[in-house]
């Protein structure tokens, strides 16, 4: 028993040292109560390439609050769009997640300099305590980030001849083109020499993968590592995005997307109308995402019970100390 | 020698509950300036290597304030149980309840938490709430400045666990369902907050004056830090709502200056609700420090924890 200062101060002390120790051997202590996307089981094959479909209406979705992006330049003060709503679904294959915003106007081309495309992206935490903006040095983030010019260019690819149809072509090259043609030495296409994936004139997907750890530092990943499918429609002033992958792909760069995992990510979303792009981004703040082992069965319950069983023993004891002892307000030594 | 003093020779308190609870405002502000301040600035500072050093050290301060926050919150939760002496049996179902969520918290490390677990912890939540809130509103002075902040801040964390709930209670059953505001009830949660934070301001400050010992010092601070927030809301206010929300859980949606006066009070009346009522004050500032509905489990559990000892300071 303690009583005292002196034994306080050792208690205090201790306390010190055990922080320090699970710190140091890297022992979590504290858990996230915050918001939590859910990930519903599939027993059929998922709905990965139509957003409208029924399955996903069965899905109760969780709705995220978006802000403006207001901390590295260019900044949004006021959010563009006020919330996302997030469903997510699982198989055993794969894992998919639809996003749902209004919007609305459906802006799907950049040919223009002052034309911008609707955007959504999804951001999953590779490390503990990586900043939600853009990551940092000490914790990655892998991003899916869905664009609606390259959604509608897998479709049916437009150019600036769609644009300017009678504008002269003297330095452009003319589509149907072979790829890799017109690469000459005074960089016919500057982008696409450089092998920026903007300029490419196919892309894998609508969905492009990529790694951040910090401002400035976006990347893509490799073109054979581009394994993020993307589905999209615009309906009735909605846009709905479905961003699926497969679950175990075993790049170190990707999220692990494990059944029986917990995950942290973040959304944001562009409206091109308002002329977003880049940093000018509605962004969400970290959300846990859980993605159940099976079909929910009396086992998953466990940790339910055990707390239940848990708080009717404390019950218990502290009525039995309760009752033993008379009232002397905070516990310390009467006065 | 009566009863009851055989059964403190008997008994004697594990800790002192009123020491540990000012430990734990100490480690709340540390988690504050550290963890939820400090670190997330890093974010800011160059990618260059020489600098990678710093910023790792920075984040390992902080991970051991993280983690200081929940440690010292068991022992005085552990130092209110053993010290639990009071006859009142809503206020033993409120420790039971604030049991629970530590227990849920350190549940939720080893396995990602089912909805049913998520609701069943915010329930708990709840109740606990209620029950620490319960005294306050039989008292006759319910109505009392200091009372009335308590209940606020109470129901700023009710709301905000009633968030959650629904979040979770939606995921459970298939169906889409209707689709319930809890942006709202957070929003609702902020005003409470903001409300509560103000009122402990100016309660301490009514307080001081009636005792004629107004505080200029501490007067002329909240002065400051009013100020203070409003330029930094007007002049820049991308990163004003950035820290409100980093630090404490404010999104920023009220008026600057709602938020400016509420600092100012409680910068103002805190100190001199302390000279009279310290356990009050010391609840108020964990409950003030550990912010608005933010979602680690070390600072819900301080939340609760403040709440307990506010709603016990206030009756003393």
């Amino acid at each position: 028993m303690i009583r005292g200062e002196r034994p306080l101060r050792l208690l205090g002390l201790l306390l010190v040292g055990l922080t320090a120790v699970l710190t140091t051997l890297g022992v979590p202590v504290t858990s996230a109560q915050g918001a939590t996307v859910h990930v519903v089981r599939s027993d059929v094959p998922l709905p990965v390439n139509d957003p409208w479909a029924a399955a996903w209406d069965a899905v109760r979705p969780i709705e995220v609050t978006l802000s403006g992006q207001a901390v590295a330049p260019p900044r949004l003060l006021i959010p563009s769009v006020a919330t996302v709503r997030a469903r997510a679904m699982v198989d055993d294959e794969r894992f998919a997640m639809l996003l749902e915003w209004a919007d609305p106007t459906s802006d799907e081309d950049v040919l223009d300099v002052g034309r911008f495309a609707d955007q959504a992206a999804m951001q999953f935490a590779l490390g503990s305590g990586t900043s939600v903006c853009m990551g940092q040095q000490a914790g990655a983030l892998n991003i899916w980030h869905w664009k609606a010019d390259w959604a509608a260019d897998l479709a049916a690819r437009k150019d600036i001849e769609q644009r300017f149809p009678n504008a002269p072509q003297d330095e452009h090259v003319p589509p149907g083109l072979a790829e890799g043609a017109g690469l000459g030495p005074g960089g016919f296409l500057t982008g696409r020499a450089a092998g920026n994936p903007r300029s490419a004139l196919t892309h894998p997907s609508a969905v492009e993968d990529l790694i951040a750890a910090g401002f400035g530092t976006l990347t893509p990943e490799p073109f054979d590592r581009q394994d993020v499918a993307g589905a999209s429609s615009y309906r009735d002033g909605t846009w709905r995005v479905v961003m699926s992958r497969r679950l175990d792909n075993g790049d170190p760069n990707d999220a692990a997307l494990e059944a029986g995992r917990s995950l942290v990510v973040a959304f944001a979303v562009w409206d091109g109308a308002r002329g977003d792009r880049n940093g000018l981004k509605s962004v969400s703040a970290w959300l846990s995402l859980v993605i159940p082992a099976r079909e929910m069965s009396l086992l998953d319950h466990l940790p339910f019970l055990v707390l239940i069983l848990v708080v009717l023993a404390l019950g218990a004891w502290l009525f039995w100390i309760g009752g033993r002892q008379p009232a002397i307000g905070l516990g310390g030594p009467p006065a | 020698m009566t009863a009851g003093a055989a059964a403190l020779r008997m008994r004697p308190a594990l800790a002192p509950a009123s020491a540990v609870a000012a430990w734990l405002l100490a480690a709340t502000v540390l988690d504050l300036i550290l963890t939820r301040l400090a670190s997330r600035m890093m974010i800011f500072a160059p990618k260059d290597p020489a600098l990678a050093g710093p910023a790792a050290a920075v984040g390992r301060l902080a991970a051991f304030a993280d983690a200081l926050v929940p440690l010292v919150g068991l022992v005085l939760l552990v130092a209110l149980i053993d010290g639990a002496r009071r006859p009142g049996t809503v206020d033993r179902i409120g420790l039971t309840a604030t049991a629970g969520v530590a227990v849920a918290g350190v549940l939720a490390i080893a396995a990602p938490p089912s909805p049913w677990m998520g609701a069943g912890a915010e329930l708990l939540v709840v109740a606990a709430l209620i029950c620490f809130a319960t005294p306050l509103m039989r008292s006759n002075r319910r109505a009392s400045p200091l009372n009335m902040a308590v209940l606020s801040l109470a129901g700023a964390a009710g709301l905000a666990a009633l968030a959650r709930v629904l979040e979770d209670l939606g995921a459970v059953g298939p169906g889409g369902g209707i689709l319930v505001s809890e942006t709202g009830l957070r929003a609702a949660g902020e005003v409470l907050f903001i409300v509560g934070a103000a009122t402990a301001g100016w309660s301490g400050l009514r307080s001081a004056r009636r005792a004629g010992a107004v505080p200029r010092l501490a007067v002329g601070a909240g002065a400051m830090v009013a100020v203070l927030v409003l330029g930094a809301s007007t002049f820049a206010p991308s990163m004003t709502a950035m820290i409100l929300i980093w630090s404490l859980g404010l999104s920023g949606a009220l008026p600057a200056i709602s938020y400016a006066a509420a600092a100012g009070l409680v910068t103002a009346g805190l100190p001199a609700l302390a000279g009279k009522r310290r356990a009050a004050a010391v609840g108020l500032g964990i409950v003030l420090l550990a912010g608005n509905a933010l979602s680690a489990s070390g600072l819900l559990l301080a939340g609760l924890l403040g709440i307990a000892i506010a709603a016990r300071g206030v009756q003393d």
